[in-house]
């Protein structure tokens, strides 16, 4: 019985104890670097509020990060309702869309973009040979092209909750709509949009705290040009050694990331907000 | 004139058949009832009375109009599901407001009908719950306030009493009869329940695989069904198959195991073979062989059930033919098992069944 319950005490405390290790320790780690570097005090935080270029940068962050998470989730909510209720072969096609972006990986994909939409790329290339344009247009190392890349990444990650909510919609309650005389316009904002709102809550905040942390993608496809925070703090510790700075930014994004993921926490029960 | 006239419905499914040519009229204020067992079809003719399910063939009329091709949306008709799917994002009030928000109704005049139709199911201190906070009773009575506060021309009920338990089932049947008296509105209910059909409907149609058996009364169906179908699905019976029938002052006489058995009532239907059918409550029991009755056989008892109220035999011919009997417990002493002793039926309680 006692040695039974030593290898018990023993596996429960295994992940724990990981989670010690490899998680809070390096962390506490970064926070005392962003209190200490280099000199003790907040004067990292006060930085952070009152550089401009770090203000810049988080609000170029805030906004690309909104915008993608817009588009990903209206495109998602597209995708996840003809995936649902589409025909057998609409089901097919919407799982090959849903599903091969999502098994390349992420640097094929933002290298794939730039070579469409590079000033020599596929895209610029065939519309100045119909003639639709006399110059190339710019269209990597923009806003747009990080946005892009992005939303074609994010999209199936807003897909799955999205899907699983509109799949357990009971179809009566919608058959009761029509019965009752109420046009599909009417049924969509009154009973469908409504139900499916935790959906599209949790696909909203998966998609924020995923864009907020994204590297690869806005580093390609913005070329050093447009730098979101990510790249900011890879650049405070790995360029310019400003360590403190760059754990105080980490520390600062990791609180937005906690906050959403608090609300997901929430959110992800979806009979809370039915009730 | 008919409120409802619908002829030659056929419904198909690629080569399976779920209708059969189906007609029948439903009367205005009627509480009609669709009975037969699953699969019958009863639920795909109620799926397209309400427009949801789209006939393969025939028409549909309302109030002497063609709808056989108008939209579920403009029919005007309530209808109560199965499982009720009310909306479980909406409280009680807004649930049953919401076919009048669909109408574009006055708000005064819209809080005055739901005020008023909540009352009338008994909802009131309810009216600010959501769905999941009630029992199975009250969101029956919810799903029934909805589908009647925009007094629809008819309402359909599918099954709408199956998901209840006994008690709560038989309390809701007298609240269901209750309304539609007050309402007036014509109630198409769909059940497999043959006591809920009995107890509540004005008519009842019987389905079968697809077809419409037998449309009558209660009464009628049950006294007079007019197929061993519609005669075993409806309560118990007895059914003598008997052998060379003919037709001879008035009565359909024929032969089992040499007796000769007759019935009164025996209509034009009889071609070659013919059965003769008995209720068990019909039957009546002595142990001397009786001289006024028409139809005697001899039995022995196999069973005895004590049901209270009355009894219910099992007995059996020499021949082997198996007889249910039902005998009401004031009329004395049940015959003990084993006992030998005479089964008899007058020719008004037979029922002519032409195989």
């Amino acid at each position: 019985m006692a040695a039974r319950l030593n290898i018990h005490t023993i596996a429960m405390w295994l992940l724990p104890a990981l989670f010690l290790a490899v998680y809070l320790a390096p962390l506490l780690g970064v926070f005392g670097w962003s209190v200490s570097r280099p000199e003790p005090g907040a004067e990292n935080y006060v930085r952070m509020l009152t550089d401009a270029d770090a203000l810049n940068i988080m609000l170029r962050t805030a906004r690309v990060c909104i915008l993608v998470t817009l588009t990903s989730v209206l495109l998602a909510y597209l995708l996840a309702y003809h995936w649902v209720f589409g025909s057998p072969a609409r089901k097919l096609f919407m799982e090959l869309c849903i599903f091969i972006p999502f098994w390349i990986s992420v640097l094929i994909r933002a290298f794939g973009w730039v070579v469409i939409l590079r000033n020599k790329g596929i895209l610029n290339e065939s519309l100045l040979s119909i003639g639709a344009i006399a110059e190339p247009l710019t269209l990597v190392r923009t806003e747009f092209s990080v946005i892009l890349g992005m939303v074609h990444f994010l999209v199936p990650f807003a897909v799955f909750p999205i899907a699983s909510v509109m799949r357990q919609i009971d179809s009566r309650v919608l058959l009761a709509s029509r019965g009752m005389g109420a046009s599909p316009g009417f049924t969509f904002w009154n009973v469908f949009l409504p139900l499916t709102v935790p959906g599209i809550l949790a696909s909203v905040i998966i998609v924020f705290v995923f864009a907020l942390g994204f590297f690869i993608t806005p580093a390609i496809l913005g070329g050093g040009k447009i730098v979101m925070i990510a790249e900011y703090i890879y650049i405070q510790i790995f360029q310019t050694s400003n360590w403190g700075f760059g754990a105080a930014l980490s520390i600062g994004v990791l609180a937005v990331v906690a906050a959403m993921a608090g609300l997901l926490f929430k959110v992800i029960r979806p009979e809370r907000l039915v009730k | 004139m008919s409120q409802i006239a619908a002829s030659s419905i056929c419904k198909s499914y690629g080569d399976f058949k779920a209708l059969h040519d189906v007609s029948m009229e439903i009367s205005k204020g009627e509480f009609l009832t669709f009975l037969g067992p699953s699969g019958s079809g009863k639920t795909t003719f109620l799926m397209i009375l309400a427009g949801f399910t789209e006939q393969t063939s025939g028409q549909l009329m309302k109030d002497g109009r063609d709808i056989s091709a108008m939209a579920a949306e403009e029919r005007n008709f309530g209808m109560v599901f199965q499982g009720y799917a009310l909306f479980p994002h909406m409280t009680v009030w807004q649930n049953v407001d919401y076919p009048l928000r669909v109408r574009k109704m006055g708000s005064a005049e819209r809080k005055q009908k739901v005020g008023r139709i909540i009352e009338t199911v008994g909802l009131a201190e309810h009216a600010h719950k959501k769905p999941s906070q009630l029992s199975g009773g009250q969101q029956q009575r919810v799903a029934l306030a909805r589908s009647l506060v925009f007094q629809p021309d008819v309402l359909l009920l599918d099954e709408p009493l199956s998901a209840l338990d006994r008690n709560l089932r038989e309390q809701m049947q007298s609240e269901l009869k209750r309304v539609h008296e007050e309402t007036g509105t014509t109630f198409v209910f769909v059940t497999h329940d043959q006591g809920e059909a009995l107890a509540m409907s004005d008519k009842i149609a019987i389905f079968n695989k697809g077809r419409l058996m037998q449309l009558a009364t209660p009464d009628h169906i049950y006294n007079a069904p007019d197929s061993r179908f519609v005669a075993e699905f409806l309560g118990q019976i007895n059914i003598f198959p008997v052998a060379s029938p003919g037709i001879d002052g008035g009565l359909l006489r024929g032969n089992l195991d040499g007796t000769t058995l007759s019935a009164a009532n025996p209509g034009n239907r009889v071609n070659g073979t013919a059965s003769i059918a008995v209720r068990p409550e019909h039957m009546t029991l002595s142990a001397e062989r009786p001289a006024d009755q028409a139809n005697v056989l001899p039995a022995r008892v196999i069973q005895t059930t004590y049901q209270g109220s009355h009894s219910d035999l099992v007995l059996q011919t020499p021949q082997g033919h198996s007889i249910s009997a039902s005998t009401h417990n004031a009329n004395g002493a049940l015959p003990s098992v084993g006992s030998d002793l005479w089964v008899g039926w007058s020719p008004e309680n037979s029922i002519v069944i032409a195989d």
